[in-house]
């Protein structure tokens, strides 16, 4: 490694300027997409993708690149992907109750499969990942276990998110004591309530060097 | 009981001519029985082990004269099995269940990838410790 780089890590390290690479990943429906749009819409006035109350509507990986994020006087760069939900059961049958065609419903089951996979391989070239839960839904799934778990395992940093604040059935409280080792922070992607906590967490969290 | 050889009729108390073969004529075929066949009965079942011998092994039934042409055919055959092959790889799924008892079994993606996803009556079933890899240390 040169001087020159060393010397530009070692005044990232200071003053906090990084460029990473981070995931947005979670169960469908989840609103990973809505999370996307907002702080693409909010940093760089653009937004990631469509979002739908069909479930899996997002079915490969989407992507923003060179989004900045302020907070006080740091700021992060980040690459932000917007994955497809990750799911251990997909029904056609269930797209079909949203008035899709058997074929479209069958296209969209075996899409959204693939989906699954190609955001887990992805896992393997990001620097931090935002999991996404829905805070109005049980947070002990195999699902949200199975994600948690590995993230731990490859010692990926994260941040836990709890979406959908702004609903009746909002039970945030339920979510950080699930997770009490973790950052849990409670978020309306829709509305943007919070937002900039999550941003404040967000450049503390994913500013550090991987060790 | 004894085991009777259905080439030559000799009859043998002893089993471990069944495995070597018959010493006195090297018949592989033996029938088991208390009462020897006669060479009619023999040659009869002789003849159904053949014939159902070369149903179950020998299904290139291939009605050609000149080598060119039987080359040419094998050729024809087997792009077809991999046709099929690659047709399998292009499923999302690794098992596929026909109806209970009847599988498809992806055998590519299962070797190169390690995934296991299931199919059955149109949902995908995605186990999934099988897609996380154990990450690196």
């Amino acid at each position: 490694m040169g001087i020159f780089s060393k010397l530009s890590q070692w005044l990232l390290s200071i003053f906090g300027k990084r460029h990473v690479r981070i995931g947005i990943y979670g169960p469908p429906n989840a609103g990973k997409t809505t999370l996307a749009n907002r702080i693409a819409m909010d940093w760089a006035g653009e937004i990631v993708g469509e979002v739908s109350e069909i479930p899996h509507e997002t079915r490969k990986i989407q992507k923003k690149d060179r989004i900045v994020i302020k907070d006080g006087k740091s700021s992060l760069t980040i690459d932000l992907i917007d994955t497809p939900g990750i799911a251990t059961k997909i029904d056609y049958h269930d797209f079909m109750a949203y008035g899709l065609s058997e074929e479209e419903a069958k296209k969209r089951a075996k899409e959204a499969t693939e989906g699954v996979i190609e955001a887990i391989k992805w896992l393997d070239s990001l620097d931090g990942v935002i999991l996404l839960l829905d805070s109005t839904k049980n947070p002990f799934t195999q699902v949200n276990i199975t994600i948690l778990g590995n993230l731990e395992a490859r010692e990926l940093p994260f941040i836990i998110a709890a979406n959908k604040v702004d609903l009746n059935g909002s039970t945030p409280a339920t979510l950080k004591s699930a997770f009490p080792q973790h950052d849990v922070v409670p978020i309306s992607a829709l509305t943007g309530l919070n937002m900039n906590l999550l941003y404040e967490a967000m450049v503390k969290k994913f500013s550090k060097r991987k060790k | 009981m004894p085991h009777q050889c259905l080439k030559c009729g000799k009859v043998y108390e002893d089993s471990k001519y069944v495995i070597d073969g018959c010493p006195n004529c090297g018949g592989k075929s033996f029938y088991y029985t208390k009462k020897p066949l006669d060479e009619k009965k023999r040659q009869e079942i002789l003849k159904e082990i053949e014939n159902k011998e070369n149903r179950e092994f020998i299904n290139i039934d291939i009605k050609k004269e000149k080598i060119e042409d039987i080359l040419e055919e094998i050729r024809k055959r087997k792009e077809e099995a991999l046709r099929e092959a690659e047709k399998l790889g292009k499923k999302v799924e690794s098992i596929s269940v026909k109806q209970v008892g009847e599988y498809e079994i992806n055998v590519k993606r299962l070797i190169e990838e390690g995934t296991i996803i299931i199919y059955k009556e149109g949902a995908y079933y995605i186990y999934l410790p099988s897609l996380f890899k154990t990450p690196k240390r």
